[in-house]
């Protein structure tokens, strides 16, 4: 189902308010490059949680480069740096998800090291919302 | 039966860690816990935690048949979509087999789902196996969706060297 279209004021709140619910890596062209649509050409956005078998992690929820600046190791250099913070977090396990379809990205990720723990483990990404998570939370609304 | 949630405290991780590692064994994965209670203690009640946790304690006298009277636990944390704003991450649901049929994995869950809507949390996202029917049911009864088989999303992890090689910028071209 398609998401109303997120708001900046929420993203901005929610990533730089007391409590951030996310960090955010940005990959800028240099000045001498600058377009007119602004220098801005990919991110990695990332938080940290945990795992009872690995502990500390650190869950890569967007990565994306502009499709003109593709194909320059933008995305794997933002990737080595969400490694890098996760690292010195004391972090020993990158999570993700892929969507099946996207059989480049799903080569890009194993090149990269990953494993897809889908296909070798039965692992499934399960979700609850909206009506659903009240009815649960026992909302009377 | 009476059965209480309350928050984990930082001396109910020894308890918390046996409960881990039968969670663990019912998954046929025992040899994948690798932290002890010592390093669930340090990430859960040091300044900036990385999850939070309930516990499911029952009264001495309906202690279980070796002695526990925490008999299951609720392990989450926060997590962030860039559709949807903040979501809540269920990471372990456990009850004791001698406990399981008296709501108390429903208790759990539902007070995860509260803290979540307390929280402005849209979501609330968790993973389960594929051959695990009885939770699949359980789950898919009180509304949740496999976005797995639905949307065909698939579960990556880089870890170990893997990750360290990322990091020094050693991998791929």
């Amino acid at each position: 189902c398609l998401s109303a279209p997120f708001l900046p004021v929420v993203l901005r709140a929610d990533g730089f308010g007391g409590d951030p619910f996310y960090q955010c890596l940005i990959a800028e062209l240099a000045p001498e490059q600058e377009d007119k649509q602004g220098h801005l050409i990919g991110y990695a956005l990332f938080f940290f949680g945990y795992s009872v078998n690995t502990g500390r992690i650190v869950y890569l929820e967007n990565l994306y480069v502009v499709s003109e600046s593709r194909g320059r190791g933008i995305g794997k250099k933002l990737m080595s740096e969400v490694a890098k913070v996760a690292l010195a977090r004391g972090c020993v396990e990158m999570k993700f998800t892929v969507a099946e379809w996207n059989v480049r990205a799903l080569a890009w990720y194993r090149q990269l090291g990953a494993q897809d723990k889908t296909e070798a483990g039965g692992w499934h990404c399960m979700e609850l919302g909206g009506e659903a998570l009240h009815r649960l939370a026992g909302d009377r609304r | 039966m009476e059965c209480v949630l309350r928050p984990c405290r930082a001396e109910d991780c020894a308890e918390v860690m046996r409960m881990i590692k039968e969670l663990a064994e019912f998954e046929k994965l025992p040899d994948q816990v690798q932290i002890s209670d010592q390093v669930l203690r340090e990430d859960g009640f040091a300044n900036d935690p990385f999850y939070r946790c309930l516990v499911a304690e029952v009264p001495p006298e309906h202690r279980s048949r070796d002695g526990h009277t925490v008999v299951g636990y609720g392990l989450y944390f926060f997590t962030y979509s860039t559709w949807k704003g903040r979501n809540i991450y269920m990471e372990d649901l456990y009850v004791m087999p001698e406990f399981r049929g008296k709501g108390i994995g429903k208790k759990l869950m539902s007070k995860i789902a509260e803290i979540g809507v307390e929280n402005r949390c849209t979501q609330l996202k968790f993973v389960v196996l594929d051959w695990n029917r009885t939770a699949i049911d359980f789950y898919q009864g009180q509304g949740a969706v496999d976005l797995t088989t639905a949307e065909g999303w698939h579960f990556f992890h880089i870890e170990g060297d893997a990750l360290e090689q990322l990091a020094q910028g050693h991998l791929g071209h």
